[in-house]
């Protein structure tokens, strides 16, 4: 962002050094670095589609550690199963009892590494845990650690025995982002700099989980004024209307993108949600929850949920 | 089209069935009761088909049911033809078109027919109120149409009704170009047959005891005229009617058996012409009214005198009836007449009214000429204790004239003009009765003239040797105040009077106010005929108006009424206007850098600060100042700016 | 008449055709300027016209200046109405919308949204293609969706090239109209045979186990080990640490995977293998089953969801 309108002096800072920190880290991806913490302040969680090695792991890494969170990277493979992921009940013989042992997904940022490998089965025990911010095993609710936010990748390039996300699972995840290539000179400094694997191993944490709770609560409260709810509409009618669309976007997505927005104008240090807000989390937040009619055409989501924002008016 | 196909609906055929039934109760007036009972049937029976749990009638009853329409018009009128016959086979017709409303279509097609109940009222009466009661059917079927005859689904009925009388609003300057520029032409080329039971008030063609009592007490209006220049005295106001020759010793009717025209030549003006133009209520009759002497040759296409110089018409007068006529005030008639006409005007039954005979036998013996003998019955009327009243006592029905001449001597118009021209026959003057009215009041609010039945008059003619046919009206003889002064002047005080005469001040001023209204509206509406057109359309300025002329005039106003519409339509059209904080905004960012082409519809205000910042440098700082403050008014709950603040800002650049 | 109905319908393929030249195709968001609206009294307008018509006689006939003041008024409305019927159209913006896809025989929906950007509402505003749609009034500023139903018959692509949009408010004695020109394109798919023959024996890529009440699929937890338990299901590794005889336990059916051959229903003509084609895969893919699709010039892996189906569907539609 080149400007800051309507700054609010309370909120710029304490975001400011987490960024900054981050931006020493991954490089040359401010925007996507940002789309992924708004995305843990509306308590979304994240999908990055990108081939291997782009730093997938790294920025979640790096994530959970500049915001002090307790870290768990599960690698999705074939023969992953839904015990892998939330844990077992082992029969224990001095109690008589089976005893519930954790699984991977007891942790504040849980990297889902590859998804699209386990089996939908696999898929969906970490998509309900997503979903209800809680475990059940044998009748026992078990509830996940606050915050909780889970960041997936996955390949997209098909390949045989594979299973990509289901798209009525895709919304589950607030975002979906792309890396990208990093340009050229990014590229350089990857190739003589440090590993980025020991710099974030070397991370301080820069807030504690207490204070991203507080942030957190303080999204929803990012007023929205009713030209900005109309834009919002806007948005909405147009891809259920347009012919481009295969379907257009559900009442939830309306919700989860003005969350987004709020928190992308609470980031921003804007007084209110403002359509540049809306704007620079749309592609990422609409993009994977919509469907081109014509499904031959090569786009990725982001460019999808981009085509919107270039063509719906702004009241 | 595809709504006509549309099976009907509830709303539909209520809106429907309101039409028919407001625009066919105002024929209950000249209708007989039996085709609104069948309507009030076929009804109920729609009406209850609408509930599914009746049928509509089947074929049958529908064959059953016209017949019955059909038989029963005939019995009522002996005819399908004819107004009256026309408009009771409409009902019936409509009526049945009820029992076979499945559609859409057939509903639209019981609306036209409801246009059309409208118009067919107009062919029985014209009067305002007949016009005023025609604007809420129109409006009423207006609605029924729009609610039905599209697809769309209908309106709430306010809507509706507010709909619908903005387009008949909007219709009115058309319908009144249109009537004024339309060309008219000058007669009917075929006539409506009419029932003879048609029931007018008005004079007949014969005068027995009683039948102008019955004249005096209607205030309707017998006609109206307008003189070209100041009318005549009172006295001299004799509007010929009918000229009544045959008397049966009871009766005087008119001689019809050889009704002729009237040789021109034995008619001679005495005095200038007086022209007027006469405004005549339909009475049904052939016969027009004229001030004594009517000029045989100043008179309206289609009508002639007769050799007793009676105005006739060839059609009788079925509708407002505007003409007009030059009369000579002082004419002499007929100096030489047919042996044939002597005869017959002296005629009488000798068995009736022997005193009478007696009497005018005695002055016939006394007096040497004719012109006496007159006199000297007038005299008698003068100078003998007769008296005018309105409430004459009942008269004996053999020897009436004696009866009246020699006991009760009380009487009015009527009788002085039957005994009076009974004497003279008695006595061998050629004598006949002429009824018409007498006088007239000028209303003072346009100036022109009203004859009502009230001023229903009979007088007397006498053919004197020298003379020819002299005009004796015995009334003035015994109360010169009745043509003076009219009825009312002229019957003796504490006498219970009609009740027209009778009317306060306040209300007699509202009645001449109401009776130049409805003068205005014969004249200006109902008698808007070719010539008016023509005189009206020179009045406006049009010089010279020929057909082609008003056809193209009448083509250009309308276009500009319709090129005022489509613009009024366009303007109400027109995109909705944006609030003043975007309006403001918008033309800030056409303004600010017209070389960048302005915001775009999608571009997010910061995209668009920075875009044109980028461009011209030397501005950002007011792009930068302008934008913020309208994020600020537009995007925050509690804008710490105002809308003048932000105006001002884009005013200071 | 047959005879008349044929010149007419050819001046109208001909007016069409003209039309169509003269505004090209549209696309997106269509406002409809005065230039494509047409206009023509319909049915009701003409017998509306008769009856001015013998109004205006008898009116000037008889001088009957009430009557012939009615014909006139008439005569005003039904040229304000025509002007009224006009602006339902004019300025009309429409978008359209989605094509959705259908199974031949079934009918496949358009969606057109009509917008009232006007301060005035626009009334009776309909949608016409084989069928006609709801009608409809559009208050100042509101917008709504209408859908077109069209008939499919054939498998493969079916395209819309034309459809109208009209009103015939107020008084339904004008139809007004416009023709719109969309690119629309509906992908049919075949016809699915009735169901009846089962797929041919399954092929499944999960090794061993046959057994259809303990699929493989999804470990669920353990259990107490019961008599008749497969020893393969017993947790041996709990066994080592805590000498239990556990059982793991397993939900959910087997990961089933057909894969359908065009080939294998050779005593079946072409259309009718499609058919049944399509049927299988709908059933498959109601019931969870991985499926994949053997295709002459073309082989579709086993795989699972709408979009695979869509996939299979689309090919067995343009074969």
């Amino acid at each position: 962002m080149t400007m800051t309108a309507l700054p609010d002096s309370q909120t710029g800072a304490a975001l400011a050094d987490v960024l900054a920190a981050l931006d020493e880290i991954i490089l040359g991806k401010p925007r996507q670095l940002r789309l992924a913490i708004a995305c843990v302040l509306a308590r979304g969680h994240l999908l990055i589609e990108d081939i291997p090695g782009v730093g997938k792991t790294t920025l979640a890494h790096a994530l959970a550690a500049t915001l002090g969170l307790s870290y768990q990277r599960i690698q999705f493979t074939s023969d992953l199963l839904p015990a892998d992921i939330i844990g077992v009940s082992i029969f224990d013989r001095e109690s008589s009892s089976f005893q519930f042992h954790r699984g991977p997904v007891f942790a504040q940022l849980v990297l889902a590494d590859e998804v699209n490998r386990a089996t939908p089965k696999t898929q969906s025990a970490l998509l309900e845990a997503m979903e209800e911010n809680q475990v059940t095993a044998d009748g026992v609710t078990h509830p996940l650690p606050e915050p909780f936010f889970v960041v997936a990748t996955q390949n997209p390039t098909y390949q045989i025995g594979t299973f990509p996300l289901p798209e009525s699972q895709l919304d589950r995840f607030l975002m979906r982002i792309e890396l990208g290539y990093p340009d050229p000179a990014v590229e350089k400094t990857l190739l003589t700099g440090a590993d980025r694997r020991d710099l974030v191993a070397n991370l301080q944490p820069v807030m504690t989980p207490e204070q991203l709770t507080q942030w957190q609560q303080r999204v929803p409260n990012v007023p929205v004024t009713d030209a900005l709810v109309a834009y919002v509409q806007e948005i909405i009618r147009y891809t259920r209307e347009s012919a481009e669309f295969a379907a257009g976007l559900s009442p939830r997505a309306g919700i989860v993108l003005l969350r987004a927005a709020q928190a992308w104008a609470l980031m921003a240090g804007h007084r209110g949600v403002l359509p540049e807000d809306v704007q620079a989390v749309a592609p990422s937040v609409i993009g994977h929850r919509l469907r081109p009619a014509d499904e031959e055409a090569p786009q990725s989501s982001t460019e999808i949920g981009q085509y919107v924002i270039d063509n719906v008016a702004i009241p | 089209m595809k709504a006509a196909t549309q099976v009907v609906d509830t709303p539909r055929l209520l809106w429907t069935l309101a039409a028919l039934v407001l625009t066919s109760l105002p024929h209950v007036m000249h209708l007989p009761w039996w085709p609104f009972v069948l309507m009030a049937f076929t009804v109920s029976w729609r009406l209850a088909a609408i509930t599914g749990r009746y049928r509509l009638p089947g074929v049958v009853v529908r064959l059953l049911l016209a017949a019955a329409g059909f038989a029963g018009v005939l019995l009522s009128y002996r005819s399908i033809n004819g107004l009256e016959a026309g408009s009771a086979l409409l009902l019936v017709m409509s009526a049945l078109k009820l029992t076979e409303t499945r559609y859409v279509r057939d509903l639209v097609v019981l609306i036209l027919i409801s246009y059309f109940l409208i118009v067919t009222q107009f062919l029985f009466a014209q009067s305002v109120f007949t016009a005023l009661a025609a604007i809420p059917a129109v409006w009423l079927v207006t609605t029924a149409l729009m609610q039905t005859a599209s697809a769309a689904p209908p309106l709430a009925w306010r809507r509706a009704l507010s709909r619908s009388g903005i387009l008949l609003a909007q219709a009115v300057p058309l319908m009144i170009i249109a009537f004024v520029l339309f060309p008219r032409f000058s007669g009917p080329f075929w006539a409506i047959p009419r029932a003879e039971n048609a029931a007018v008030t008005g004079l007949s063609d014969s005068m027995s005891p009683g039948s102008i009592t019955e004249l005096l007490e209607s205030e309707a209006v017998a006609f109206r005229v307008k003189f070209d220049g100041t009318p005549p005295p009172r006295k001299d106001r004799y509007w010929r009617g009918l000229v009544l020759s045959n008397f049966d010793g009871r009766t005087w009717s008119v001689f019809k058996a050889r009704d002729r025209n009237l040789n021109p030549d034995t008619l001679q003006p005495l005095s200038n012409a007086i022209g007027y133009e006469i405004m005549l209520e339909p009475h049904h009759q052939h016969w027009l009214f004229a001030l004594e002497q009517a000029d045989p040759a100043s008179l309206p296409r289609g009508s002639y005198l007769t050799n007793d110089r009676r105005l006739t018409r060839n059609k009788p007068v079925t509708q407002l009836y505007q003409y007009r006529v030059e009369s000579w005030p002082e004419y002499s008639a007929s100096l030489t007449a047919a042996d044939w006409e002597m005869r017959r005007d002296t005629q009488f039954d000798t068995r009736l009214n022997p005193r009478t005979q007696e009497l005018a036998q005695q002055w016939r013996s006394e007096l040497s000429s004719d012109a006496e003998i007159v006199n000297r019955a007038l005299y008698l009327f003068r100078n003998e204790q007769f008296f005018y009243t309105l409430s004459p006592p009942a008269l004996n029905r053999d020897d009436a004239v004696d009866e009246f001449l020699f006991q009760s001597r009380r009487g009015f118009c009527e009788h002085y003009a039957s005994s009076f021209s009974l004497l003279m026959r008695a006595a061998g003057v050629p004598a006949r009765v002429v009824v018409g009215y007498q006088g007239g009041e000028v209303n003072p609010y346009t100036g022109h003239m009203t004859i009502r039945q009230s001023d229903a008059h009979a007088w007397s003619e006498v053919w004197l040797p020298d003379r020819g046919w002299v005009r004796v009206d015995p009334t003035a003889a015994v109360a010169p105040a009745r043509v003076e002064l009219g009825v009312a002047g002229s019957v003796p005080d504490g006498e219970t009077l009609p009740s027209l005469f009778r009317a306060s001040q306040l209300l007699y001023n509202l009645q001449l106010g109401w009776d130049a209204f409805n003068n205005g509206w014969n004249e200006w509406v109902l008698g808007f005929s070719r010539n008016k057109q023509i005189d009206f359309l020179k009045l406006l300025g049009m010089r010279d108006p020929s057909l082609r002329k008003m056809l193209l005039t009448m083509l250009a106003l309308i276009g500009i009424v319709v090129g005022l519409l489509s613009v009024h339509l366009l303007w109400q059209s027109r995109p909705r206007r944006a609030d003043a904080l975007t309006r403001l905004y918008d033309r800030f960012c056409r303004n600010i850098a017209p070389a960048e082409g302005g915001r775009r519809p999608a571009e997010a205000p910061l995209h668009f600060a920075a875009r044109v910042s980028a461009a011209h440098p030397e501005r950002a700082d007011l792009i930068h100042l302008v934008t913020n403050l309208y994020l600020d008014l537009r995007y925050t709950p509690n804008p710490q700016t105002s809308l003048s603040e932000l105006r001002r800002a884009i005013r200071s650049a | 008449m047959a005879w008349l109905r044929s010149i007419f319908s050819r001046l109208r393929a001909r007016l069409r055709g003209w039309a169509r030249k003269r505004q090209g195709p549209d696309s997106g968001d269509i406002t409809l300027n005065s230039g494509r609206i047409y206009i023509l009294p319909n049915t009701q307008g003409i017998a509306f016209g008769f009856l001015l018509l013998a109004m205006l006689i008898g009116g000037l006939n008889y001088n009957n200046s009430l009557g012939l003041a009615l014909a006139f008024l008439l005569a005003g409305l039904a040229v304000v109405t025509m002007h009224h019927c006009h602006r339902n159209l004019s300025r009309l913006r429409l978008r359209l919308g989605a094509t959705g896809s259908a199974f031949a025989g079934h009918p496949a929906q358009f969606s057109v949204t009509l917008i009232n950007d006007a301060r005035a509402a626009r009334f009776g505003l309909t949608l016409r293609q084989q069928s006609t749609s709801e009608c409809i009034h559009l208050e100042p500023g509101e917008h709504q969706a209408l859908s077109l139903t069209v008939n499919t018959s054939r498998r493969g692509w079916q395209s819309i090239d034309r459809f109208t949009v009209f009103s015939t408010f107020p008084l339904g004695l004008f139809h007004c109209w416009a023709w719109i020109h969309p690119d629309w394109r509906v992908l049919v798919y075949p016809r699915p045979a009735p169901p009846g023959l089962e797929p041919p024996a399954v092929e499944t890529d999960t090794a061993g186990s046959a057994d259809r009440r303990h699929g493989d699929a999804d470990f669920s937890g353990l259990r107490n080990f019961r008599d008749g338990d497969s020893p393969r299901h017993i947790a041996w590794k709990a066994f080592a640490r805590d000498e239990s005889l556990v059982v793991r336990q397993y939900t959910g059916a087997d990961v089933t995977t057909h894969v359908f051959d065009y080939d294998s229903l050779d005593q079946m003509t072409g259309e009718a293998r499609i058919s049944q084609l399509t049927r299988w895969i709908l059933d498959a893919d109601q019931r969870g089953h991985a499926y994949g699709l053997r295709l002459p010039e073309q082989v579709i892996g086993a795989d699972l969801g709408p979009i695979h189906r869509e996939r299979c569907l689309r090919a067995l539609a343009l074969l």
